[in-house]
């Protein structure tokens, strides 16, 4: 492409890292296991790994397949990658979800992420959230669920603002390092960090496991000790596979948790080289992705919970939320550990912090392609209408913070609603208009695994059919709520609003790309085939 | 614990930790592809 310097990864575990510390976030330690008790517990593992095996891989396989030959072609943008893919301006404008989807997550992902540097910096300086042990659980649970919701400022519009600018503080800190990561570029940025920042959060995640599965029976309730609580997590309740909620449940969660039709894949993969492996790099990505979710996600957020709180209390705690169980009920916990707690709370904070900045700088990275691709621009001045966009975003993602409404509007509608609707386009791209059999073998090209050809069939079939009804019930479930819940709040209409303006930002873009890549030749509607 | 899960849990585990050793053994071990020219956009 004109102007645009083209990067690539340094090695070839780099863009593995990468992918999964994209996938790998706060979901995998705090809603895995929150849904899993509530779905039946071990019963849940099994419509998990079946929406694991038939539905997350094989999308996962066909992004990664994509964006590799847009990359050959010289695209690294999801429009013109789609735009190649799907063989027209449909295919193209509805590619502009694949940069929207991770731009507006980051509006707010990074003001969480700001969350968990600012726990971590209070369990390691102040020695946690000002919880006293000796208080009565009521006390303390009022303590720590007043710390959050003014720490987030969720009691009124421009509350953070108000009060310290103590969370102003560690967002400015966090977004200044998310861009000096992505000014860096993708080897020397990117891939470094994800190479030091994996390693390191798994070992935070050893240590947290080993204090989780070695904490002592409760003296007071000796029923409450790690044994029950791994029970209350993988005590299987076969019923729960009756109920349709069930694998509704399991299928969403594996959709969120590998970033499948995030937009994320769709570039970072676009920067490999013609015979660089896809399939195995893949499926690397995937499992990384579920030992964090399942081997440690599994094993030490109920475990912990149940020992201080009990079977009913730790199902309380898991009906407050990804938020509610990570902020709330865990700084909890960690006050009750001894003098250990702040130091294992921190730690903790730390791994969520990592788990999140791996994932943040990823929802950048499409944006810079995309800008640079469709304007012909360099990266500063890309990065500088990042940056303009972003402190527009994020910053009404923190003034129009009360009740956290602005975030879960974007958080339903972009963060959930668009990436079914953006993973269903991939997989139809993929298998029904640029063919199964041209993707099968563009799949395989440089492949260090042959795939069972099973998959021909499940990526031509069984997917896309099993995402239609996942996604049909899931609109039925929400979408009448959802749309109702506008019409009560100007906050959440303001976040609709936010949401239209960037797409339509983003759609002028691709329009003016559009005619640059025409002049310049580009095949940017798919019309010459690459040997594979 | 019952019985039941213990087994779901060691199953899972083993799952996704079997599956994640090999396809790092995959990656580490197999030769570097060739043919790894960038074409000219």
């Amino acid at each position: 492409m004109a102007n645009v310097k083209t990067d690539q990864w340094a090695t070839k575990l780099g863009v593995i890292l990468a992918v999964s510390g994209s996938a790998v976030g706060l979901g995998n330690f705090l809603r895995f296991p929150g849904q899993a008790a509530a779905n039946g517990g071990g019963a849940f593992l099994i419509p998990y790994f079946c929406a694991l095996l038939f539905l997350g891989i094989p999308i996962g396989w066909a992004e990664w397949t994509m964006a590799r030959y847009g990359g050959r072609k010289g695209f690294h943008s999801g429009p013109a990658i789609m735009g190649v893919v799907g063989r027209g301006r449909l295919s193209r404008y509805l590619g502009i979800l694949s940069v929207l989807i991770p731009l507006a997550v980051s509006f707010y992902y990074t003001f969480v992420e700001a969350w968990c540097l600012g726990y971590t910096w209070h369990f390691l300086v102040n020695g946690g959230i000002g919880i006293d042990p000796a208080a009565t659980y009521t006390e303390q649970a009022a303590t720590s669920s007043n710390f959050f919701t003014n720490f987030i400022g969720a009691s009124a519009n421009g509350a953070i603002f108000d009060s310290s600018l103590e969370t102003l503080l560690f967002w400015l800190i966090v977004f200044a390092v998310n861009l000096y990561l992505i000014y860096r570029g993708l080897s020397r940025g990117i891939e470094r960090f994800c190479s030091i920042a994996m390693p390191l959060m798994a070992i935070c995640a050893v240590i947290v496991l080993i204090r989780a599965l070695t904490l002592p029976a409760n003296p007071e309730f000796p029923e409450r000790n790690v044994v029950n609580g791994l029970g209350s997590m993988w005590n299987p309740d076969f019923s729960a596979l009756l109920n349709a909620q069930t694998w509704l449940a399991a299928a969403g969660q594996i959709f969120f948790s590998l970033s499948v039709g995030f937009g994320v894949i769709l570039n970072y993969a676009s920067y490999l080289r013609r015979k660089d492996d896809i399939a195995l790099s893949g499926l690397t990505s995937a499992a990384t992705n579920e030992v964090f979710e399942v081997g440690f996600g599994g094993l030490i957020t109920l475990t912990s919970a149940f020992v201080f709180l009990g079977a009913v209390g730790t199902l309380e705690a898991v009906k407050t939320g990804t938020f509610g169980l990570g902020f709330q009920t865990l700084p909890v916990i960690f006050a009750q550990m001894g003098p250990l707690g702040r130091y294992i709370g921190a730690i903790f904070f730390f791994m969520l912090f990592l788990a999140a900045i791996t994932s943040s700088i990823s929802m950048y990275q499409p944006t810079l392609a995309f800008l640079q691709e469709s304007l012909g621009i360099s990266r500063v001045p890309a990065i500088t209408m990042i940056v303009v966009i972003c402190l527009i975003g994020s910053g009404s993602v923190m003034y129009f913070s009360e009740n956290a409404q602005f975030m879960s509007v974007i958080d339903d509608w972009v963060g959930t609603l668009l990436i079914f609707v953006l993973a269903a386009v991939q997989i139809v791209c993929f298998s029904w208009i640029w063919g199964i059999d041209r993707g099968w073998r563009e799949l395989h090209s440089g492949s260090r695994i042959q795939i069972p050809r099973l998959y021909r069939f499940i990526m031509k079939y069984v997917a896309p059919t099993y995402l239609l009804v996942v996604f049909g019930f899931f609109c039925f479930n929400n979408l009448a709520k959802w749309v109702a819940d506008i019409g009560e709040s100007v906050n959440r209409q303001l976040a609709i609003g936010l949401i239209v303006v960037v797409m339509a930002f983003l759609a002028f873009c691709a329009f003016l790309g559009e005619q640059r890549w025409r002049a310049q030749g580009l095949d940017l509607d798919g019309e010459e085939l690459l040997d594979t | 614990m019952k019985p039941e899960g213990w087994a779901f849990m060691i199953v899972s585990l083993a799952f996704v930790w079997g599956l994640a050793g090999w396809c790092y053994w995959k990656i580490l071990t197999a030769p570097e592809a060739e043919g790894n020219e960038t074409e000219p956009s």
